[in-house]
């Protein structure tokens, strides 16, 4: 029996902190999770599995056009037409979602109501399994508590949408520990809402495949689902990739580098790597600089040149296959900033003047309100609750006098910056 | 911190070059003063690429190197304790130590790079040369700022603090970075730009996304339109088939009425029988079949007759017919009995004369024989075959002795011929000793070509060596090879030393050179400077004093009056003369000061030049000194070198022409050596070529020969010898051939001699079997080989006759018992048939025999053929009566059917019948065409068309037709609207566009986010930096006003008492204070002015760096150049008390300032540093 598990699809949600501009592989992208979705279908069927259970979150429930249902439906007929069988539990993403109710789906697939655990059986296979959707976004309850045990004589599989005993990054739902999915007897657990593949446990198998397609760069790394062959009662998985686009943080360390060049030379270096590791997918990379060095002041004097320059370096190095996402700044200079504080002159008031912003969010929060307030009450709303424009978070606004300070430097420095 | 030494160890020009920088009482104050081109801005770069690395890309590695540029220092820290550094250029670990005392580089430890920048509070190259540092650019730039900021406190203050060029600038800078990303009422913002297509996407979005209820709604108008046009396709189709039926039925009605009345006719007739069609032709055929049947039978019975009586007639002899074969046989064999019977008579003849053939050739052989006997007489086949061959073998061998006999003739006379040839052919002579020397002086010729080459050698090297002699030397050759030369190293050293006294003297001459045309270029600036009034400082004060001197005059006189009234007296008395002179004085003194104020800049250049001509025609002077000692030295050079060349009697040699000399004569002496080693092989080869000849003259001698004359050359003697050596040698060949020849003609003489012997023994031999063999065939022994051939001949005719002879008597048997059995096989058969044979010979009885069978064969033959005749018409008559009878029955059988009483009455009832048929067959057709019309039984129709009459037909069909096209249109409404229904569910079709909006959209929202960001990171900064400029202003106002005041009024030589405050529309600005009190605002400032202004903030404010932050080396790069004498010594007395403070490094490349430096009351603070 072979069977793939696949969790967390988020079919149509659209990858997160990709600006566009001049180069970048805005068309090889696009329809990213669609793709990685078709690479899954096209997986089944290749590997001719008997079937696939997919453990939630099929898509997002904020973002509910019709459309994406109807292309999850045709892959699942696709599927049919296979004759492979599908079993679906709803997340916290797909459980209102009306979409899901209206939609309608070929009788390959199964989907397990919500109202409490239900077993199906396929008596061919040998298989039993076991499962429960959402009901509601947030269920805080412990699902897997009033699951079945297992049916003697069968394969038994439970699927399940839970957060276990909690992970960073994730909403805690539908918790549960180890110990009540051992209680349970079944030979796998099938689980989706974390994004990173994690084998839980192996007696019995606790799985979570992670998500089919990263959609930030804090989900790095190949995407994909579970190739699970059970053979004569021992159970074997491989993780197969299926992603489009793989998301890759590059660090660069520029301790010794003495002007840009090294800094492009070795970033380019990192670049081919990371496309090395993508096996010919698009890369989304994020740069982050880091150590001290002369490259300092000119990095710190003019930051957005030098993301023009990573990025028209990182299209020439990719072949047009790479996407910058950020360049994140945290490039110090030799010598600990504190030391300019010291004395009279106006460099060292500076440092102490921004020092004292910092220490004092009331101060910071004032300073912020009253130069910033014109653009603030522009911005939109969705986005001032997003993570990247929280100007009213302290720790954002320290971040920005970070920046600040450098630029100052650099400017007080004058041309004269770069020894 | 300050500097202690430096060690320019390789950087720029520089190699090894070390910079002792004492400290006296203070930290220091050090001029460092290199001339153009000398290294001056190369010290600078190096002092700040020791303090801060060595820059990646840099113009200091001409001479040395990128990895080998160095550049160290030794110094001494706040603590007292002193630090050895050496920076090399490199990425990483650029930093080691230096042994101070030894100057030793330590490159094995080396120092974390923070060992110096620690020193430096952390401070980059920037930041440093902004605060520490003092240039004329610097300087310039913040002047014109300050004219620009209008003297605004708060940042001038900071400018100048700073170090910066443009405070202004970096604001605005920071500002317009801001305004590029966003205004808020505006559009054209980046910032703005982005929030605006924020919305186009979102809208965009909301265009594209599908929500559920609307594919539900979708789907579901979809379905009610698709059954809305269900039913009325239904309804439609249900008018359309009633339609159908009423055409059906129109078209029904005719057919109908026509099978009503058929069918009446047919029950008229019912009672007729059904006849067949065809009835009245198979009636008559019967009865046509009855008549040919009858006349049949009746013809066949006459024929019947006929035949009968013809058959009696007959008669057969059956006897001949059981013979036929016999008789056939005797018939065909009466021929052979014939020839038979005739041929017996010539055989007996041809017998006899065969016989007598025989008996002539028995007596021609000599034997008496019967003829029948003679066959015993023959010889056997092998004995003829035998005699044969003796014959041949006799032929074969008497030829070959023949042959033999003739070869042996002719090798007799070659042999005689030979032997006398050999008789007349020379002996040889005897000359082996004469060979055996030649081997051993085979290479004379050799060596007397080698000889004669030696010779022109010599002659040639000889005559080099003269000539070379000639050229080097006075005296001989052989004094020349003894002579003692000096040493090629001696050379070198002079011409080094003649070479570097004629790099300082070129140098000289060339300093002296440029001296003089910038002196010339200095003196005609001075004239154009002095073109026009030129007012200096001396002139003006001498205008002052005079204007002073004359009002002096009047306030004594003034005075000494003492009353008002006579001051009013004496000024209406003071002659106009004097108020006219003073009134000039005054004017003159106040044109000259604002002409010199005007002008000030001119002034100081004109100075500056002036002092500048003074200084070059110092320099001029001590390039004279330079160059009476360098021609001193020169003298002394060149005695010591005469004394080095005196024994080559060469006095105007020079170091390079004796190194040249010395190797010509180094050659000369390689030569002459050759010429030595020449003259040694040619002595030996004479000897070798002597030897030759005597061992040659010996072999001569020895054989015979003349031995060789004086004028003969050894080569030659040589070709005579082997020249008679030659000749004996053919003579000897020659000889040896011919008898060689001779021997070989002997051998095959004896050869042919045996064979001869040979081929006679085998005749002898022959002549034995030939004797035994011929004996046989009756012949004597001796009979030649022809008679045998005859006697051969004999016996072959013999056998043929006796052939003959035999087939001949068969012959004959055989013909006589051919006629006996035909004889008695023909009295057999005619006595058997009763044929009569009397009287008759056999042949005649066999031929009437065989007419008799003929006839009886003929009439047999007509028997058979009346027997045929007649069985064949019986069985006509039979047949006949057979079909009659049948026809009859077949009338019978049709009178039967149609149930009449006879054939008479068959064609009525025929008639009847087929019109019965012809109905029948109508109303068929009428069925089956309802049938098919309608496709079904003929029963539905007739029901369908109940009672429907054609009119009431039309008119239902008219009102049909009506309702059918209302319904035909509602249909097509229906369609449409389900197509509609049905685009627009299909139009959901899964597809990307609101997918793609949203990435669009998120895109959209990350580019704001940046947007926003950087926007705040400027604003931010801007604000911070404005915050910090006014604070700096607050803290510091006071004490760096009050001391930058005070250096002011010093450099400004009182011109300006100080600096003070005011407001001005709502702003603090800078003025400048008059000893009297005057305010003067920075724009009223001369440019010169507002430069020492600028200067005396930033050395408040270095002042007051170094308090916070301790003592710093500040480094002064040309900063004095635009200052007029005075204010330069000013600002150096400034300088000079700064370096109580810290180390002050003054980098100049003018040496006015140097001297002013150095003449100025501070001359014991300052170390002057020539580069």
């Amino acid at each position: 029996m072979r069977f793939l598990h696949c969790a967390d699809i988020h079919l149509d949600s659209p990858l997160r902190g990709l600006e566009r501009y001049e180069g970048a592989p805005v068309d090889q992208v696009r329809g990213a999770t669609r793709r990685a979705f078709e690479n899954m279908i096209q997986c089944a069927i290749r590997e001719k599995v008997d079937f696939v259970v997919i453990a939630g979150d099929l898509y997002d429930g904020d973002w509910p056009d019709f459309n994406t249902g109807l292309f999850f439906a045709k892959g699942m007929a696709q599927l049919g037409e296979s004759g492979i069988a599908v079993y679906v539990v709803r997340g916290n993403h797909d459980a209102a979602s009306k979409l899901t109710r209206s939609l309608p789906l070929p009788g390959n697939v199964h989907l397990f109501p919500h109202k409490a655990p239900k077993t199906l059986i396929d008596d061919q296979l040998g298989l039993a399994i076991h499962g429960q959707s959402f009901a509601t976004a947030a269920v805080l309850e412990d699902l897997a508590a009033a699951y079945p045990s297992a049916l003697p004589g069968y394969f038994n599989l439970g699927a399940l949408h839970t957060s276990l005993t909690g992970r960073p990054g994730h909403d805690n739902y539908a918790p549960t520990t180890e110990l009540v999915l051992k209680s349970k007897g079944y030979d796998y657990w099938a689980l989706g809402h974390v994004h990173a593949r994690e084998i839980v446990a192996r007696a019995p198998w606790v799985v979570y495949p992670g998500n089919l397609q990263g959609r930030k760069i804090t989900e790095q790394g190949a995407k994909g689902c579970e190739l699970v062959t059970v053979e004569d009662g021992s159970i074997t998985t491989e993780s197969i990739a299926l992603d489009v686009l793989r998301w890759s943080e590059l660090v660069i360390d520029v301790a010794g580098m003495t002007d840009l060049d090294a800094l492009l030379e070795r970033a380019a270096a990192e670049v081919r790597s990371a496309m090395t590791k993508a096996d010919g997918r698009i890369v989304g990379m994020r740069f982050r600089l880091h150590g001290a060095s002369a490259v300092h002041r000119d990095v710190s004097a003019h930051p957005e040149v030098i993301v023009e320059q990573l990025r028209a370096m990182a299209l020439d190095a990719s072949a047009g296959n790479a996407w910058v996402e950020k360049v994140d700044f945290r490039v110090r200079p030799y010598a600990a900033i504190n030391r300019f504080a010291t004395g009279d002159d106006p460099v060292a008031l500076l440092v102490r003047e921004l020092d004292a912003f910092a220490q004092d969010p009331d101060k910071l929060a004032a300073l912020a309100n009253e130069t910033l307030r014109d653009m603030q009450l522009k911005l939109p709303a969705e986005l001032t609750q997003g993570d990247e424009l929280r100007l009213d978070d302290v720790e954002v606004l320290r971040d920005l006098l970070r920046e600040a300070e450098d630029e100052l430097l650099a400017r007080l420095a004058g041309e004269r910056g770069t020894p | 911190m300050k500097f202690a030494r430096l060690y320019l160890k390789a950087f720029g020009p520089f190699r090894d070059r070390i910079v002792e920088l004492p400290a006296g009482a203070s930290h220091g104050f050090h001029v460092v003063f290199g001339p153009n081109e000398a290294g001056k801005s190369t010290m600078l770069r190096a002092v700040t690429g020791f303090l801060f690395g060595i820059p990646e890309r840099t113009g200091d590695a001409f001479l040395h190197e990128y990895n080998a540029l160095r550049v160290g220092a030794t110094l001494t820290l706040a603590d007292g304790q002193r630090l050895s550094v050496m920076r090399r250029k490199a990425r990483k670990a650029t930093l080691f130590g230096i042994d101070e005392s030894t100057g030793a580089e330590i490159t094995d430890g080396p120092l974390p790079d923070s060992a110096v920048s620690d020193l430096l509070g952390g401070l980059d190259l920037g930041l440093y040369q902004n605060l520490f540092g003092l240039d004329l650019n610097g300087l310039v730039a913040g002047s014109d700022e300050l004219l620009r900021g209008e003297g605004e406190v708060g940042r001038s203050l900071f400018q100048a603090a700073a170090g910066l060029a443009s405070l202004r600038t970096v604001i605005a800078d920071l500002d317009d970075e801001a305004a590029a990303i966003f205004k808020p009422r505006g559009s054209s913002g980046r910032l703005n730009r982005a929030l605006h297509e924020f919305d186009e996407h979102k809208r965009a979005l909301k265009d594209t996304t599908v929500r559920t209820a609307q594919w539900e709604t979708a789907e579901r108008e979809y379905r009610q339109a698709a059954a809305e046009h269900g039913q009325l396709r239904e309804a439609l189709k249900d008018r359309r088939s009633e339609q159908l039926r009423l055409q059906r039925i129109r078209i029904n009605l005719p057919l109908l009425a026509e099978r009503q009345l058929k069918r009446e006719e047919a029950a008229s007739i019912a009672h007729i029988p059904l006849l067949s069609a065809d009835a009245p032709q198979l009636r008559a055929a019967a009865q046509e079949r009855l008549r040919n049947a009858e006349d049949a039978k009746q013809s066949a019975e006459a024929r019947l007759a006929q035949l009968e009586s013809a058959a009696a007639g007959l008669v057969v002899r059956e006897g001949l017919l059981e013979y036929a074969s016999a008789i056939e046989q005797n018939f065909h064999a009466v021929d052979a009995y014939r020839v038979a019977r005739e041929s017996v008579p010539r055989l007996v003849r041809e017998r006899a004369d065969l016989s007598e053939k025989i008996r002539k050739l028995l007596a021609e052989i000599g034997a008496y024989h019967e003829v029948m006997d003679a066959r015993e007489l023959l010889p056997p086949e092998t004995l003829l075959a035998r005699v044969e061959s003796l014959i041949d073998e006799q032929d074969r061998l008497t030829e070959r002795d023949e042959q033999i006999g003739e070869r042996i003739r002719a090798k007799e006379t070659a042999i005689e011929q030979l032997e006398e040839r050999l008789a007349a052919l020379p002996e040889s002579a005897h000359l082996d000793a004469l060979e055996a020397s030649l081997a051993s002086v085979a290479n004379v010729a050799d060596l007397e070509i080698r000889r004669r080459k030696l010779d022109c050698d010599i002659a040639d090297a000889d005559g080099r060596l003269q000539r070379d002699t000639a050229s080097l030397w006075a005296g001989s050759l052989a004094e020349l090879v003894v002579l003692t030369v000096p040493m090629a190293e001696a050379a070198g050293t002079f011409e080094n030393e003649f070479a570097a006294l004629a790099q300082e003297e070129r140098l000289v001459a060339e300093n002296d050179v440029t001296l003089r045309r910038d002196l010339e270029e200095r003196r005609r600036e001075l004239e154009v400077l002095a073109t026009g009034e030129i007012v200096t400082q001396a002139e003006l004060a001498a205008a002052r004093a005079e204007r002073d001197r004359q009002w002096a005059d009047l306030r004594r006189s003034y005075s000494a009056d003492g009353s008002h009234a006579a001051a009013k007296a004496v000024g209406a008395a003071i002659p106009h003369a004097v108020a006219a002179a003073f009134e000039a004085t005054i004017r003159e003194s106040d044109r000259l000061a604002d002409l010199l104020r005007a002008d000030t800049e001119r002034v100081t250049t004109l100075e500056a030049t002036r002092q500048r001509i003074a200084a070059m025609q110092t320099e001029a002077q001590r390039n004279e000194e330079q160059r009476e000692r360098l021609a001193g030295k020169r003298g002394n050079l060149e005695q010591q070198w005469a004394a080095v060349v005196a024994p080559l009697r060469r006095k105007d040699l020079s170091p390079a022409a004796l190194r040249d000399w010395l190797s010509r004569h180094q050659r000369l002496l390689e030569r002459h050596g050759e010429w030595e080693s020449l003259r040694t092989e040619w002595a030996l080869v004479g000897r070798d070529i002597a030897r030759a000849r005597s061992l040659l003259d010996t072999a001569l001698l020895a054989c015979g020969l003349t031995a060789s004359t004086a004028d003969e050359s050894a080569a030659g003697v040589l070709a005579r010898a082997q020249q008679a050596v030659n000749g004996a040698r053919k003579a000897r060949a020659d000889r040896d051939a011919v008898a060689e020849q001779i021997r070989a003609g002997a051998a095959e003489l004896r050869d042919l001699v045996k064979q001869r012997q040979q081929t006679t023994a085998r005749l002898a031999e022959w002549q034995q079997k030939w004797a035994s063999a011929v004996e046989r065939l009756h012949l004597t022994t001796d009979a030649v080989p022809a008679e045998a051939r005859t006697r051969l001949d004999q016996f072959s005719r013999l056998s043929t006759t006796l052939e003959a002879l035999s087939r001949l008597m068969e012959e004959s048997s055989a013909h006589e018992s051919v006629a006996t059995r035909f004889d008695a096989k023909v009295s057999d058969i005619a006595r058997t048939v009763a044929e009569t044979a009397q009287g008759m010979s056999s042949d005649t009885v066999a031929i009437r025999l065989y007419d008799a069978l003929a006839e009886t064969r003929s009439a047999d033959m007509k028997r058979q053929q009346l027997a045929n005749d007649l069985e064949r018409e019986i069985r006509t008559s039979a047949d006949a009566a057979i079909a009659a009878a049948q026809a009859r029955d077949a009338l019978h059988e049709l009178v039967r059917l149609a149930a009449c009483d006879s054939v008479d009455e068959l064609p009525e009832v025929e008639a009847r019948a087929a019109r019965k048929h012809s109905l029948q067959h109508r109303l068929h057709e009428i069925d089956e065409q309802l049938v098919q019309q309608n496709a079904r039984p003929v029963d539905d129709v007739l029901h369908e068309a109940g009672a429907w009459t054609l009119d009431g037909v039309e008119r239902q069909l008219e009102e049909l037709g009506t309702e059918v096209e209302v319904t035909e249109r509602q249909v097509e409404a229906a369609q449409e609207a389900v197509f509609g229904a049905k685009q627009r569910f299909d139009a959901i079709d899964g597809g990307t566009a609101a997918a793609e909006a949203q990435q669009t959209l998120q895109s959209s929202a990350t580019r704001i986010a940046k947007e926003a960001r950087t926007y705040a990171r400027a604003r931010l900064a801007s604000a911070i930096l404005n915050q910090v400029v006014q604070l700096y202003r607050e803290q510091h106002q006071g004490p760096l006003l009050a001391r930058a005041a005070e250096v002011f009024a010093r450099m400004t030589l009182g011109s300006f008492a100080g600096l003070t405050v005011d407001y001005e529309d709502d702003r603090q600005v800078l003025l400048g204070v008059r000893p009297d009190a005057a305010r003067v605002p920075v724009a009223g400032m001369s440019q010169g002015t507002r430069d020492q202004l600028f200067l005396a903030l930033r050395l408040a404010a270095i002042e007051q760096h170094i308090e916070g932050r301790g003592p710093f080396p500040v480094i002064v790069d040309d900063l004095l150049v635009q200052f007029d004498d005075e204010r330069a010594v000013a600002t150096l007395e400034v300088l000079s008390e700064l370096s109580s403070k810290t180390q002050v490094l003054f980098f100049t490349h003018h040496q006015h300032l140097v001297e002013l430096a150095e003449r100025s009351t501070m001359k014991e603070k300052i170390s002057v540093q020539r580069l």
